[in-house]
Parts: C-alpha cells; sequence; structure tokens
C-alpha cells in the first residue's frame, strides 16, 4: 500500500476531502483483503464500511502520522477477523467471484479463480493465518498476537495451510507455474 | 547444511524469520541443491499466486461513493449530538433549569404542603407495618432477601452503565 502522509494529517484534522481521497487511495486493499478473508461480496462490502466508518471515528485519536500504516492495517485485520469469526463464511458459495471476473485472458482468469477458491477452501484456523502472513505481511509474532496463539500454533498452522494450498494448485504433483 | 535441516527451515527462511547465521548457511545450501531449490522456489509461488489472486479481485462498482455517504451521514448525526450537548445556548439551558426548578417552587404551595403532610403520616404507617413485618420474618430468609436485593442492584447498576456507553454521543466524544 502507497501512504500520503499529507493526506492522513488533512483527514485526521477533520478534513472530509482528504478523507474521501484516503477512501479512495485504500479502498481497493481494503475490499480485497476482506474479499480474501470472508470471500462473499456483500460481506466483504460490509467490512469495508465498517473498516472505514472506524478509521473516521478513531483517526484523530492517532497520534504519529507515520504510525498509520501499521496501525490501519491491524485495523482491516481485525475486522475481517471478526467476520471470519462471526459468520460461517467458509461455506458459502464463490459465485461472487465468478459473477465479477471479466476475463481479459480466459486462462489467467481460470488460474486466478483457482488459487481464490483454494484459499476459500481452507479452514478459517489455515485461512487466516496464511493471509495474514502471505498477503498481509505480518511476521509470526504479530500472528501470534493478533490471534491469541502461540507463535509454534502459527507456524504449524502456516505450514498446514501451505502445504494443502499446494495441494490443491497443484493435485498430480506436476511443478508449479502460472500458466 | 543436510537436506533435511534445510526442510526443516524452509518456510522460516522464506518468511525471513531466521538469524544472520542462519540464513546465511540456508542461503548456501540453497545454492548448491537444485532439489531443495526446487521446494523453495513452490513456497515462492504459492505466496505469489496468492497475491496475483488478490490483487486482481474486482471491485463492486460505486463502493467509495457508498461507503462515503455511510461514514459521512453516521458522522454527521454524531457531531451535531456532540456539539448540541457539548456547548447548550443560552435559552436551551434556561428552560431546562425552569423545568428542574418549577416543581421545587409548587412544594411552597399551601396545598403542596398539606399533601406532603399527609404522605409523611402515611409513609410512617406503611414503615410501622413493613417494621412488624420484617420482625416476623426468619432472620436467614431477610438475610437472603437483602443479598438478592444487592446483586439485582447490581446488575441494574451494571446494564445502565452499558446503555449509557452504548449512546452515540459516547462514541462521538470518546
Amino acid at each position: 500500500m502507497a501512504y500520503d502522509f499529507e493526506v492522513i494529517a488533512k483527514a485526521r484534522a477533520g478534513d472530509e476531502e482528504a478523507f474521501a481521497a484516503l477512501v479512495k487511495l485504500h479502498m481497493p486493499y481494503v475490499y480485497r483483503t476482506a474479499f480474501a478473508f470472508v470471500h462473499r461480496r456483500e460481506e466483504a462490502e460490509d467490512a469495508a464500511q465498517e473498516v472505514f466508518i472506524k478509521l473516521y471515528r478513531s483517526l484523530p485519536q492517532l497520534k504519529e502520522v507515520q504510525a498509520f500504516p501499521s496501525w490501519f492495517k491491524q485495523l482491516i485485520s481485525r475486522a475481517c477477523l471478526d467476520r471470519l469469526k462471526k459468520g460461517d463464511v467458509a461455506l458459502l458459495a464463490d459465485t461472487d467471484i465468478a459473477g465479477n471476473s471479466v476475463p481479459s485472458v480466459a486462462e489467467e482468469a481460470e488460474r486466478r479463480l483457482i488459487v481464490r477458491e483454494a484459499i476459500r477452501k481452507l479452514n478459517r484456523e489455515h485461512r487466516e493465518v496464511l493471509l495474514l502472513r502471505e498477503w498481509q505481511g505480518y511476521d509470526y509474532q504479530e500472528i501470534a498476537v493478533l490471534l491469541g496463539i502461540p507463535v509454534g500454533t502459527v507456524k504449524s498452522r502456516l505450514h498446514t495451510a501451505r502445504e494443502q494450498l499446494k495441494k490443491m494448485l497443484n493435485p498430480r504433483g506436476e511443478p508449479e507455474g502460472r500458466m | 547444511m543436510m537436506c533435511e535441516a534445510c526442510w526443516e527451515h524452509l518456510e522460516a527462511y522464506l518468511d525471513g524469520e531466521l538469524d544472520g547465521n542462519e540464513e546465511k548457511a540456508m542461503a548456501g545450501h540453497l545454492s548448491e541443491c537444485s532439489s531443495c531449490q526446487t521446494q523453495f522456489s513452490e513456497l515462492e509461488t504459492v505466496r505469489q499466486d496468492i497475491a496475483w489472486a488478490i490483487e486482481n479481485i474486482p471491485l463492486p462498482a460505486g463502493l467509495e461513493n457508498r461507503v462515503l455517504a455511510s461514514v459521512f451521514s453516521g458522522s454527521c448525526i454524531l457531531r451535531e449530538t456532540t456539539l448540541d450537548s457539548g456547548r447548550p445556548s443560552a435559552w436551551k439551558t434556561g428552560i431546562l433549569l425552569s423545568l428542574v426548578l418549577a416543581p421545587l417552587l409548587l412544594l411552597l404551595h399551601p396545598l403542596s404542603v398539606r399533601v406532603l403532610s399527609l404522605g409523611y403520616g402515611m409513609s410512617r404507617v406503611f414503615g410501622r407495618g413493613l417494621y412488624v413485618l420484617s420482625g416476623a420474618i426468619p432472620p436467614a430468609w431477610s438475610m437472603g432477601l437483602g443479598l438478592a436485593g444487592l446483586v439485582v442492584m447490581g446488575l441494574s447498576m451494571y446494564f445502565i452503565w452499558k446503555l449509557v456507553q452504548a449512546i452515540p454521543v459516547r462514541e462521538a466524544a470518546s
């Protein structure tokens, strides 16, 4: 994610135009992250909305603008984890992806769908650890704190998630690689 | 480094969780061992696949506007409420004060004094009745009733506190 600290400072001071610019800049990351966690369009939209409402309310309390990136990332992660915990989202069909996707190259789009479908098939514990590490870039210790589990459990869950994903993406044991 | 040791640390190496020496040993082994290098590449590919798949999730049309509308509409109500409660205007304060003080002035009327006196007499009778009744109840029962009363009082105070916390004005102010 790219950050514009001048815009963040203005938004923090109550400038609504700056806040709108902040929403515009970060919406793709927030929505896509939420979708990766919950795999349902309405749920992801609600999560994105929740994230920005919380941001609007709590941004004035942020002391250091430089702390915004990690603070905002945690706000997003916590909202997504809460959604994942609350709803039975893992069992919902992934039809929204297929419905929205307009592939420019059919095979690439199909591959992307396969990867997303594989992430969706992971159970909640494995999906959240995998996304926090591979997509959001948290280290083991940060994930352990976010989820309230030991670092050893983070490692073992991450290992299982990666193994399962590898199997699903490469069921016949063929060499990996994009189409 | 042996391959078994390499496999054990492969994911930690990918995740940047190894210390300097371990990292050097891993890099050295991977540069020499094609089998371990293949496994490492598989892990890297999984990471790239995840990022690539998520980066291409299509965004719903008009999402920004919907979110902004809900953010600003919610906040406007909160801000008005906060301003009202924070700096009440002079006439509002006047009305509120007169509403509170008017019943006190009414108490000075002779009729009010008579009603109060009657109420006092009745409350004495009522209090006496309660006292006699409480004497008839066994001590264990009255102790139990007292404790139950305290618990109910505590619970109701907790719920009132929760209710106050749920009021939007508090959210905006906090």
